[in-house]
């Protein structure tokens, strides 16, 4: 409660940060004890720990259906982050860039597309692919998630900082507008870019609502969705169960620990709610 | 897979060099031809066999199989497939509880299989996808079914599947636990609810200071009928349903007192309310803390390998001279629609062979009874499964009516909250009464229907659109045709569902597929228990979590950014890491927290002699454990938030103050809070729009239970949709919540829209 930055650090401080620690990161430290311990010993009532094993991981993988989901997530979170970086990239580029008419009120019109909560067209979207006979394919997760309302608006506040006399020289030049966004907005756009592709990424990474109504078969599931069926089998059995959690959550801490310098800022300059 | 994985490459390369004509069409046209190649490889391995798809749930371990529950099916489609090389056959595998769900949806929304596995799909019958099996009986096939196999398939005089097992739910009783205590078990498996209350008291006598010991457990959820045979012992029919019966529904209310009654002598759980199966089969065969409870004949063939014990099946109590009523299901497979004959016919091949008696004798292996005489009886000299036989011979099935889901969710939820005493038996089974007799009458109109007519404006929508972007084409505006891509997806999978939304919610079933137009989905809204349940705890969640998790981050930025240095980054870091772990992932691991029997919570409890809480099972505390994995997730993005307006605080304001010689305390409160107070509005604000829209954790903690203790408006929101299938109620809450998130996001644009600028 200092902000005297050149005074030690009080040890009440440190103790009430990391009692605070302790309680958040307390259950994803269950979650690894209960995955590392051998099943046989968390079958014992009570549960025993201390014997620490890899079986629960060998029964994960032993089934096959695991790599399956995580392939999915894969395929799914990685076409959604291109599709969405390059189409919201294009946008904000017209709305920072374009001179037509009518440019204000459609981006009025996508920023209020913001206030829509996904709950809102689940059902009649849902309704719509199968129409088109798209459920129970990744298709369904991929295509409405190819454009997001808050990266428009993200990378158009960006592009307007880029200053007007790039594309005017270039415009001397006798560049065209595709011209001018991939050589000169597009590169100069990637800090936030990188950014944001992060946070689509993870967010789509963790998706779930959607992907469980759209995703019937176990074939196509993604990695929550088929985790969540998992916990849903008449024997539970906490240690495979963990096993699984962990192993979905480590992708994320991964990319986390490359990247927590750009996530940390980009959170900082608000890139994410 | 790998269209989907080219893709967006490919379309990286059409987007970004429109000049370079030359190079991109090169590319296309190699693509294509790559494409055309890929189908005709697949169209020319189609033309030489019929393939056909059977969706199926996990079955039995094979000998040798750690694993692989669908090992057996695999075998008999190699063998199937060998002897007919004409049929190819796909296996698509569910999984157990949710693959019911998932069927559904998938069905409905017209992805079906060939064959799909389970009791007589009424719903699909009712919608027309399930073909009748009539024709294809062969002569002798009546006749070698045992009585009641074929009536359960049939449905207005047609049948509709395939016959495969018969399981059925049997009263389990550990016979160690009543030897020790003293108590005989009645020699002919029979008893009459006195002498039943009699032995439990004395096994009880027994077990008295142990903690969380029961002579008997028993739970009721949805799609469990297990212990129904208690409260259906003194006779009577299902509420609301009077007309069909008969009977009076106070007898099942009786059945519900009779339990109320063993809650009071202890002789079950006080919880038992909102117990799970899971639960108490884990207290049963695991813990042997409960020495009787009811499950599937499944129970059998764990009791003997995973949890061996010495247990007896019993019937279900019942006065002298009535039928002890166990429940019993048969399954089967059976078959979707398809307007080509030959695959119609491969399908009814497998079907039929899977189904036959010399498959049916491998059901030794899952401890299911034959539907076919001629598989004969597989389990002479087995003690469990001839006892097992000779109960069943009593047994009742459920009402075959398309609806009974939504029915037994209604009653399951009436003798739950009567069992926790929050209403009375009789007010308990009167109210589910008037609901399941709404329900009757509501839904004429086809679900199918629904999906395929489409709506208004959705048609309008679909027509306006291309033409809207023909003009934008013509219009050779480079800009225009940048923003195409981004306005298409947002048009389609955002505006016309928005409006398609609209619709539904106004729409009116009875009237049909047409649908007339109606303002009673919204009376339903309001008349729905469970929703306006569901609007208490959302309104309780937003407001507690948000304001905790608001607090806690503020604090723990104003403590983080006293730091300096590595010591600084470290602990800004840690805050934020869980905050990439998904919901569902935490979740999971709070479920294991506190699962009531073998949790670390109650473990620990337990160890130091404190009785075990309900955390989940428990409706008083089941929301409040909600909410505090709500407030337990670190709240990082806030944090973070903070962390940044804190440096741009200027030191100026501090050391005026450090004049006055105010303490850090006195500081803090006085200048760094009220200076805060831009963000901490902003974070309130949007903290409570993510708030409203809680779902994965109460779907993976408690799926709403017990009864609807922990209902959530979005929760509401998908089961109405996806386990009802009632569209219009679910499209008029959908609404109204969009409504509040509206009126917050409106309060943000007012109070809070400044700050979302500047940290822009």
């Amino acid at each position: 409660m200092t902000t005297t930055r050149r005074a030690a650090p009080s040890l009440a401080t440190l103790a009430v940060l990391s009692a605070g620690l302790a309680l958040t990161l307390g259950p994803l430290a269950w979650m690894l004890v209960t995955a590392f311990t051998d099943p046989a010993a968390l079958e014992q009532s009570p549960p025993r720990y201390g014997s620490w094993s890899l079986e629960n991981f060998r029964l994960l993988f032993g089934g096959g259906r695991i790599l399956g989901w995580t392939l999915n997530s894969l395929v799914t979170s990685a076409a959604i982050t291109a599709g969405q970086l390059l189409f919201n990239a294009l946008a904000a580029f017209s709305f920072s860039v374009g001179r037509f008419r009518g440019r204000e009120a459609l981006f009025w019109i996508v920023l209020a597309s913001m206030m829509v909560p996904g709950q809102i067209v689940m059902l009649p979207l849902f309704l719509f692919l199968s129409r088109w006979g798209l459920i129970d394919s990744l298709w369904a997760v991929i295509l409405p998630s190819l454009a997001a309302p808050f990266g428009i608006y993200m990378v158009r506040q960006y592009m307007d900082s880029i200053p007007r006399q790039l594309q005017e020289a270039a415009r001397m030049d006798g560049a065209g507008e595709f011209d001018i966004f991939r050589h000169i907005y597009f590169p100069l756009s990637m800090p936030i870019l990188a950014t944001s592709g992060i946070f689509i990424f993870i967010a789509q990474w963790n998706a779930f609502l959607w992907p469980l109504v759209t995703l019937n078969t176990e074939a196509s599931y993604t990695l929550p969705v088929g985790l969540a069926t998992m916990q849903d089998q008449q024997i539970m059995d906490y240690g495979l169960l963990m096993a699984g959690a962990t192993f979905a959550a480590l992708p994320m801490v991964l990319i986390f620990m490359a990247f927590s310098r750009h996530l940390l800022e980009g959170m900082r300059s608000g890139a994410v709610q | 897979m790998n269209a989907i994985d080219n893709t967006p490459a490919d379309r990286n390369v059409i987007f970004f060099t429109p000049k370079s004509a030359g190079g991109t069409g090169c590319r296309l046209t190699r693509g294509i031809a790559l494409l055309v190649l890929l189908l005709m490889l697949v169209c020319a391995g189609r033309a030489s066999a019929v393939e056909i798809e059977i969706w199926d749930y996990p079955r039995w371990l094979e000998p040798g199989e750690t694993i692989d529950r669908f090992a057996w099916m695999k075998k008999q489609i190699r063998a199937f497939e060998a002897e007919n090389p004409g049929i190819r056959v796909r296996l698509t595998e569910l999984t157990w509880n949710r693959g019911d769900e998932k069927l559904k949806i998938a069905a409905l929304g017209g992805r079906f299989p060939d064959i799909a596995p389970g009791t007589v799909p009424l719903l699909f019958i009712r919608e027309g996808l399930i073909e009748p099996m009539d024709a294809y009986l062969e002569p002798g096939d009546r006749e070698d079914y045992l009585p009641g196999a074929l009536d359960a398939y049939t449905v207005d005089g047609k049948l509709y599947g395939w016959p495969w097992y018969m399981g059925g739910q049997l009263l389990f009783v550990n016979r160690s636990t009543f030897a020790s205590a003293g108590v005989d078990l009645p020699p002919n498996g029979r008893w009459t609810p006195e002498t039943f209350v009699e032995k439990l008291t004395r096994v009880k006598a027994w077990q008295q200071g142990r903690d969380g010991q029961f002579p008997l457990g028993i739970y009721f959820q949805k799609n469990e009928t297990a212990n129904f045979p208690f409260i259906l012992q003194f006779g009577g029919t299902w509420p609301g349903m009077e007309a069909a019966g008969g009977a009076e529904a106070v007898d099942i209310t009786s059945g519900i007192e009779w339990l109320r009654g063993l809650i009071d002598r202890g002789l079950i759980p006080a919880d038992s309310g909102g117990r799970q199966s899971n639960d108490i089969w884990t207290a049963f065969a695991r813990e042997r803390r409960i020495a009787a409870g009811a499950f599937g004949l499944w129970g059998i063939k764990a009791l003997t390998d995973k949890y061996p014990m010495d247990f007896e099946l019993m019937h279900f109590p019942a006065p002298a001279g009535r039928p002890s009523g166990s429940f019993l299901g048969i399954s089967g497979l059976y078959l979707f629609h398809r307007d080509d004959p030959v695959r119609m016919k491969a399908a009814v091949k497998f079907a039929r062979y899977i189904t036959g008696a010399a498959r049916q004798r491998d059901l030794v292996r899952y401890t299911q009874f034959p539907t076919r005489r001629s598989a004969g009886n597989i389990y002479a000299g087995n003690r469990h499964m001839t006892r097992a036989w000779e109960i069943l011979q009593e047994g009742r099935t459920v009402p075959t009516d398309a609806r009974w889901p939504q029915m037994d969710e209604e009653i399951e939820q009436a003798v739950q909250n009567a069992l926790l005493g929050r209403v009375s038996a009789p007010t308990a089974v009167r109210e589910a009464g008037h609901r399941i007799s709404a329900l009757m009458d509501r839904h004429q109109g086809s679900v199918t229907g629904d999906i395929r007519s489409g709506s208004l404006f959705g048609k309008a929508f679909l027509w306006l659109f291309p033409i809207v972007l023909a003009a934008a084409l013509c219009a050779r505006q480079a800009h225009l045709l940048m923003l195409l891509p981004a306005v298409t997806v947002l048009g389609l999978f955002l505006v016309y569902p928005l409006l398609d939304a609209f619709l539904l919610a106004f729409r009116d079933y009875r009237l049909g597929e047409v649908g007339g137009f109606t303002l009673g989905n919204f009376r339903r809204v309001f008349s729905d228990t469970k929703f306006v349940q569901a609007c208490w705890n959302t309104g309780l969640y937003t407001l507690v979590v948000v304001s905790v998790n608001t607090a806690t981050a503020l604090i723990a930025a104003s403590l983080i950014h006293a730091l300096s240095g590595r010591l600084k980054s470290i602990y800004r870091a840690l805050y934020y890491l869980p905050g990439v772990a998904s919901v569902v992932v935490i979740s999971m691991v709070w479920r294991w927290l506190f699962n009531t029997e073998v949790g670390l919570f109650n473990t620990v409890l337990r160890a130091v002699g404190l009785p075990a809480v309900g955390w989940l099972t428990n409706p008083d505390v089941a929301f409040v454990s909600v909410l505090l994995t709500g407030i337990l997730r670190s709240p990082g993005g806030a944090i973070l938030i903070y962390l940044a307006a804190l440096g741009n605080i200027p030191k100026s304001l501090y050391e005026a103050a450090d004049l006055e010689g105010a303490s850090p305390l006195q500081r803090w409160w006085h200048i760094t809070v009220p200076l805060l107070k831009q963000t901490t509005m902003f974070l309130l604000i949007t903290g409570a729009i993510d708030g409203m829209q809680v779902f994965a954790q109460v779907l993976m903690l408690t799926d709403g239970g017990p009864g609807s203790a922990t209902e959530v408006i979005v929760h509401r929101v998908y089961t109405a949709a996806f386990r009802d299938f009632d569209f219009g109620l679910s499209s008029a809450m959908a609404l109204l919540l969009f409504a509040g998130i509206l009126t917050v996001t409106l309060l943000q644009r007012r109070f809070g829209g400044q700050t979302e600028m500047e940290l822009a």
